[in-house]
């Protein structure tokens, strides 16, 4: 665990910057059950140790009621028991109150770093999440947290209940018989090398397995995943083998666990016991040399026995405590993660739509710029199509408007204003932005479209229905708006979800809009209906095109074409076909393209058979 | 994936159909677990040895003033002790042997059933389900049976040495102790049936926040563009607080369970001593028997605690079982026929022959489909999303066996084939290019050992994937990422291109609807690699642009599960129908501005 103190100026910034204090910051929180929960325990485990002294009184009571020196009944035995059972409710009492106090303690930490790491999750940026992987974040939001939980709770608690019961017996002992008791303690630090033994074993072992496991799943994964392609290659033969192969593996790997996994519980009864063995011994010739009594010697058999099913948990209170260290540093982990984007302090009622790049530069670690320099002005009202290559930058431009992500260098000014400078809501509610990748969440139809604006009108309503041609769909679905759509739901084609994905941004009603590729899975058809209706709303507001089809970016006022991560043309359609360079050579290819069915004609028919296809129609 | 489903929530402890089922996997390890068992006899009765050995050295020795055989006795226990711990190792490292091998085959026999199953059962089961089957449900049984049924055993064993040994010692005694047994057994009955409440709650909240984390996770960007967060959080706290207090609810019953044991522990130890010491008095009972009653009764709550810990194991076993056995109980839907055979030679003549399919009953997708290619023919599919157009694909890759009608290669209909031998021999060409994690060429011949590298090459060079595969840090050796992330779409549909070029099926089928989002660049090399691929062969492509058919004899277009127009582009052109409109307006679109 971190063991660094919450920073002095306190504030939350400072607190996620480090989030060991996070965690550390909780228990602070709740120190007060927690000390009370501890002092419980302590209570409960002293507690726990009478009986056995009272067992000695009462065997020595018998003991001299049978040799006559004493005169003993059943009542006085009686009394004793009485004792033992006011004892044991007592103690229990004390285990019940710990127990509920710690662990439930332990509990509302879990219910608050999980609400903690969640709202922090959904402020990371997109730098962020290229490098991370979502089933990597989730099992450190369940898996892990559940780890922290248990050793914030039942570990903490058994690991001070075990020192308290391996100190209070040893106290109780050594007030009876210093020799004996260092006698049956001399085990101890053979127990403890020999827990060091296994637990460093089986620790690197379980990895090795959890290795595998990791490896097992990528495998199943990928083979399910692509069953299809499979299938249609016929290589199931081949995929068994590999699997077998890594199945095989696993187990080789579990073998080796099993060695020490199999030799820790014997290796820890047998030694524990062999305290009482030497008790036995001797304590057998002290009590008849007269050192001590028969009930000291019942005594320490008994405290014995208290201490080594004590002795016998700490081997999965060990491995449960390096669970849970492990896992703190994996939660520890996405808490020093700074958000790179951070709140600005400026209101934005609505922006006038201006949008510049001002020598911007932004690369991912230490790998080349995505974007180098660039500087560019797109004025309120304008629609700017953005063209180049896959990989050159087009989607990482467009998410710098909104601050998914920041730039390195340089600056993106909204309205004249750095974006910086804005209070992050403002800003994006500024902006309609469709992504590449369509994201539904499964809930109604109605919820994902309403998404970033649940006050709107049924004309605004229809409105973005009708652009987006999303109204074409919902008379297909039986409930209309209110279908529920994704994992407890149906299933949306690709050209469905984008299509929704729009209406979404336009229902927003935002002076900026921007398409990334937004209609690749659209056919033909209706994208050229979305096209000529989106003209419309796009009069009076910003629009930001990434797109290919020629028709697009005919439509646009303005084209700048990316290349390697700069700016190399720019200019309306015309002036750069007349340039003739980069765009005009996209320009062609792209219309060669589209206009192939043009030339379906014998010529290409003829050529078929593995001649290079003459471009069709690059006059 | 599927630890975020509800059902999982939900599960027998015991199911004897289930479990025997299990056992029928342990059979091979019968000797094996027959010895463990035999082993697992011994322990138990030795581990009483310790304690009986204290009470014959009070009784016999101690209190008779003597030390003499003190020696023997620890000699004794300390031959106890090394039988114990003997005998637990082998017997632990046995049973973990047997898990481990049934681990080995059971996820061997998913595994294989799994690859047998028909495409429609992966339509049905998502990815991430059929992988929790095969990984953590598999562990969570092998689990319980390395370690599990070990420890339940032993324990339950253990109960009953010590109540052996408690009516051989003093059975008027013993038979107190026993009574003990009986509200206690009550009690943790009642116990158990609450914890387990608790606990399908609190998994139930688990599932929920899973299901809800992957939503918010792969959302994250919307999520930030349309400053959710806030909303978002809400639903989110919902479903966190449901969880809190599920787990306070389990917390509650762990809380109560031990106080409970420790309060039973005193009644008995005052019964003991009240009973037990009367009849010391009056010398009826040895004072070394009081005491091993004492020591006994310690030992009597351990396994009686623990057992109800292994609850929770066994629980989760067993619906891991039963989700498993309910894959393995899928029948396999398209079966090879008995005496299906292979052709020598493939000339690649497709006839579909009145063919009908639907993939639920009723709802045709395809209705009398009714056409001939002639071998080395090139056809276009066309028409709109849902028109039946891969269905079509995939049944000539017979991934579905059709209602009605029949579908012949060569004459031959494909049901009379061997599946394997059609789908060598029928190229597919997916919508969106599988790739794993190992080496490009590993990725081009999908690890048949059967194509040599230089097939590859060839292959590779054919469809124009040799440039870009050259420049890749390792060439053809270079390791994929997960999912190919280190490779552009165009790259990934090349390598795609030239698997088909590697496998030479004489039949070549194209999904070609992934070329959407593709700079012109890249499709003109993919475009040409297509040509090569098609080149003598006979090929079906599907277009869904009108501007990737290219070099086609022919045209078929579908609508609504109906060919409804046939023929070169001049004649589908000539007759008006459809397909000219569609040309018509993608025609429209380039003319305009």
């Amino acid at each position: 665990m971190t063991t660094a103190e919450l920073s002095a100026d306190g504030s939350f910034a400072r607190v996620v910057g480090s989030g060991g204090d996070r965690i550390l910051y909780y228990l602070k929180k709740h120190r007060v059950p927690y000390i009370a929960g501890f002092l419980a325990l302590l209570g409960a485990t002293v507690l726990a140790l009478l009986p056995p002294y009272i067992v000695k009184l009462a065997i020595d009571d018998i003991e001299a009621g049978v040799a006559g020196t004493l005169d003993v009944d059943a009542a006085d035995l009686l009394r004793y028991g009485a004792i033992i059972m006011g004892v044991a409710l007592a103690e229990s009492g004390m285990r019940y109150f710990s127990r509920r106090v710690v662990s439930g303690s332990a509990r509302r930490i879990e219910y608050a770093l999980r609400e903690d790491l969640t709202n922090h999750l959904l402020r990371l940026d997109q730098g962020f999440y290229v490098q991370a992987r979502t089933g990597d974040l989730m099992s450190r939001l369940t898996n892990d947290l559940q780890a922290v939980r248990d050793f914030l709770g039942p570990t903490v608690v058994d690991i001070s209940r075990s020192a308290v019961v391996l100190i209070a017996g040893f106290v109780v002992m050594f007030l009876i018989d210093i020799r004996l008791t260092l006698i049956a303690f001399a085990y101890l630090p053979v127990v403890i090398v020999l827990m060091a033994y296994f637990e460093t074993n089986i620790e690197k072992r379980f990895f090795e397995v959890q290795d595998q496991i990791a490896e097992l799943t990528e495998r199943s994964q990928e083979n399910i995943s692509g069953i299809r392609a499979i299938k249609a290659y016929a290589q199931e033969e081949a995929e068994m083998r590999t699997f077998s192969r890594e199945n095989e593996e696993m187990r080789r790997r579990s073998m080796r666990l099993g060695k020490y996994e199999a030799g820790l519980l014997p290796s820890m009864i047998v030694l524990t016991q062999g305290g009482t063995l030497l008790v036995l011994w001797f304590g057998g010739h002290d009590v008849v040399n007269g050192n001590i009594s028969t009930g000291d010697f019942a005594m320490f058999v008994f405290v014995l026995s208290i201490l080594s099913s004590q002795l016998m948990a700490v081997g999965w209170i060990v491995a449960s405590a390096q669970l849970g260290v492990v896992a703190i540093r994996r939660i520890n982990e996405v808490f020093r993660t700074v958000p790179a984007i951070d709140n600005g302090p400026l209101a934005l009622e609505r922006a006038r739509g201006d949008v510049e790049f001002q020598g911007v530069t932004v690369r991912f670690g230490e790998a080349e710029p995505v974007l180098r320099h660039i500087n560019l002005r797109i004025q309120a009202g304008s629609t700017v199509a953005i063209v180049g290559a896959t990989g050159q930058g087009k989607t990482t431009l467009a998410n710098l408007v909104p601050r998914l992500m920041d730039p390195q260098e340089g600056t993106v000014t909204v309205d004249g204003v750095d974006v910086r400078q804005f209070r992050l809501d403002d800003l994006r509610q500024q902006i309609g932005f469709v992504p590449q990748e369509s994201f539904l969440f499964s809930e109604s139809l109605r919820e994902n479209v309403s998404y970033g604006r649940q006050d709107a009108s049924d004309e605004d309503y229809q409105g973005a229905l009708v652009i987006s041609q999303l109204s074409n769909d919902l008379v297909q679905l039986t409930q209309g708006l209110d279908t529920v759509i994704g994992e407890r739901g149906i299933t949306l084609s690709g050209g469905q979800k984008q299509r929704a994905a729009i209406a979404r941004a336009l229902l927003k009603d935002p002076p900026i809009l921007i398409l990334d590729d937004a209609l690749s899975h659209v056919d033909t058809h209706t994208e050229e209906e979305i096209l000529r209706r989106l003209r419309e709303y796009m009069r009076g507001r910003t629009t930001i095109l990434i797109a290919h089809r020629t028709s697009t970016l005919r439509s646009a006022d303005r084209i700048v074409v990316l290349e390697g991560g700069a700016i190399v043309e720019q200019g309306t359609h015309a002036e750069l076909i007349a340039l003739d360079r980069v765009y005009a050579r996209i320009y062609r290819e792209q219309l060669a393209l589209e206009k192939r069915s043009e030339d379906v004609d014998a010529r290409l028919v003829q050529d078929a058979d593995g001649r290079e296809p003459t471009n069709g129609s690059s006059a | 994936m599927s630890f975020y489903e509800e059902e999982d929530a939900i599960g027998k402890v015991y199911d004897t159909r289930i479990a025997s089922r299990l056992l029928s996997y342990l059979k091979p390890y019968r000797l094996q677990v027959a010895l463990s068992l035999l082993m697992m006899f011994a322990v138990a009765g030795l581990e009483l040895v310790p304690t009986l050995l204290v009470r014959y050295a009070i009784d016999e020795q101690i209190l008779q003033g003597r030390t003499d055989q003190l020696g023997t006795l620890s000699l004794v226990f300390l031959g106890a002790l090394i039988g114990i711990f003997v005998l637990r190792f082998a017997q632990m490292y046995l049973m973990w042997w047997v898990g481990q091998r049934f681990m080995v085959d059971l996820r061997m026999q998913l595994f294989t059933h799994i690859q047998r199953m028909s495409v429609a059962f992966f339509d049905r089961n998502p990815v991430g389900r059929l992988v929790t089957r095969l990984t953590g449900d598999v562990q969570q049984i092998e689990m319980v049976i390395s370690q599990g049924v070990v420890q339940i055993l032993t324990n339950v064993l253990m109960v009953g040495a010590i109540i052996v040994a408690l009516y051989y010692l003093d059975w008027r005694l013993a038979l107190i102790m026993t009574a003990f047994l009986v509200p206690l057994v009550y009690l943790v009955r009642i116990f158990a049936a609450a914890q387990r409440q608790a606990f399908r709650d609190q998994r139930m909240w688990m599932a929920r926040i899973n299901a809800y984390l992957n939503e918010l996770i792969t959302g994250v960007s919307i999520i930030q563009l349309f400053n959710r967060q806030r909303r978002n959080m809400e639903y989110f706290d919902l479903r966190n607080r449901g969880a809190f207090e599920a787990n306070m609810r389990v917390l509650f019953w762990y809380a109560v369970f031990e106080p409970t044991v420790v309060i039973f522990n005193s009644v008995s130890l005052t019964a003991i001593l009240w009973v037990g010491g009367a009849r010391s008095l009056d010398e009826s009972l040895t004072v070394g028997t009081l005491f091993a009653f004492i020591q006994f009764m310690q030992r009597f709550f351990w396994p009686i605690r623990e057992l109800s810990e292994r609850y929770t194991m066994l629980q989760g076993a067993m619906a891991s079982a039963e989700r498993i056995f309910g894959v393995l109980d899928e029948p396999e839907e398209v079966l090879d026929a008995e005496d299906a055979r292979e052709l020598e030679d493939v000339k690649g003549d497709i006839r579909f022959d009145h063919v009908h399919f639907a993939y639920n009953p009723g709802n045709w997708v395809l209705k009398d489909l009714d056409f001939t290619i002639p071998a080395g023919q090139k056809v276009a599919i066309v028409g709109a999303t849902g028109a039946g157009k891969s269905t079509m694909m995939a049944l000539l890759s017979r991934f579905y066996d059709l209602q009605q009608g029949e579908i012949r290669v060569d004459g031959v209909p494909i049901r009379e084939l061997r599946q394997r031998w059609l789908r060598r021999h029928v190229g597919v060409m997916l919508q969106d290019p599988w790739v794993v994690s190992d080496t490009v060429e590993e990725n081009i011949r999908l690890r048949d050992p059967s194509i040599s590298t230089e097939q590859i090459r060839l292959a590779a060079e054919a469809v124009g994937a040799h440039s870009f595969i050259e420049r890749l840090p390792d060439g053809y050796q270079t390791v994929l990422a997960e999912r190919g992330a280190n490779l552009s779409t165009g790259q990934k549909q090349l390598i795609a291109l030239a698997r088909v070029a590697a496998f030479n099926p004489s039949i070549v089928l194209v999904m070609d609807e992934a070329t959407a989002s593709i700079d012109p660049e890249t499709e003109e090399i993919i475009q040409r690699g297509l040509d090569r691929v098609m080149a003598g062969r006979t090929a079906i492509i599907i277009a869904h642009r009108l501007n990737t058919i290219r070099a086609v004899d022919r045209i078929l277009v579908l609508h609504l599960g109906e060919l409804v127009e046939d023929g070169s582009h001049e004649e589908l052109i000539a007759l008006g129908g459809i397909y000219a409109r569609l040309y018509e307006l993608q025609y429209q679109v380039q003319a305009a501005s």
